[in-house]
């Protein structure tokens, strides 16, 4: 097993996040979704770079929704995860439960 | 009436500036996400608050980009890079001895000395940033889409 098949720390947030939107993942949903549940700033060419990353990788793919209004007459991509990609998450999650058993972490560094 | 709806829309040199470092159908994504955010935070929490948004984005995402771009193209970005400071090393002394010339070739300095000032000192550096910025053009051409960002 290479170390492809594991999702780096952005990569493994942005996943997650698309999971969690389902069919509602474009840029301002992933960066607020992020936003939301990490408390940290991110920019869209972070989110959009990730994206990218990920999809050359075939773990999401993208579509193209309708130009909107609100948007300046520009259309929202619309991204899911693909069954590698959530097979990437599995791995990664098990990996760092692996990693994390036995540690008590809150007692120990805190 | 159209400087307050000018006013309410996102600085144009912020969005100038994404267009040149993306490709078009990226620049559809980033900056309908860009405008959309940006007229949800005016209406939220005003005109200051959403353009100081807007900028602090725009860099943050313009450094992702560059670095994204490094990571598939290193060879050709840090090319550009290079050649783009010894174009800007090469040129830079250009517009101090044009204006110089055409100070000297009509007598500025006889017969408008304030005027001579002037253009010695602002003129130079207008000529600097307008030297720059060309040269920043040619650095942002992107050789595989085989056009100019600049649109």
């Amino acid at each position: 097993m290479s170390g492809r098949d594991y999702l780096g720390e952005f990569e493994h947030i942005i996943v997650l996040a698309l999971l969690r939107l389902d069919d509602r993942a474009y840029g301002v949903s992933v960066r607020q979704e992020i936003e939301f549940r990490t408390n940290r700033e991110v920019s869209i060419g972070a989110v959009y770079a990730t994206l990218d990353r990920l999809e050359t990788k075939g773990f999401v793919k993208s579509h193209r929704g309708d130009p909107t209004p609100e948007r300046g007459g520009r259309s929202k991509r619309f991204f899911r995860v693909t069954a590698k990609g959530v097979a990437a998450v599995n791995r990664t999650q098990r990996a760092l439960q692996r990693m994390t058993e036995g540690l008590d972490l809150i007692r120990t560094y805190s | 009436m159209t400087s307050q709806a000018d006013f309410l829309q996102p600085p144009r040199p912020a969005v100038w500036l994404v267009n040149l470092f993306t490709s078009a159908e990226e620049a559809e994504s980033i900056l309908g996400d860009l405008l959309e955010e940006y007229f949800h935070l005016v209406s939220k929490s005003g005109v200051a608050f959403a353009r100081n948004w807007y900028w602090r984005q725009t860099v943050k995402t313009i450094a992702h980009l560059v670095g994204a771009g490094f990571r598939v193209a290193p060879w050709l970005t840090t090319a550009a890079a290079v050649g783009g400071f010894l174009l800007l090393r090469f040129v830079s002394g250009l517009p101090e001895r044009a204006i110089f010339a055409v100070l000297h070739r009509y007598q500025v300095f006889e017969h408008h000395f304030n005027g001579y000032v002037f253009f010695a000192t602002n003129g130079i550096a207008i000529g600097h940033v307008i030297v720059s910025m060309f040269v920043g053009c040619i650095v942002a051409w992107r050789p595989r889409e085989g056009r100019w960002l600049l649109r």
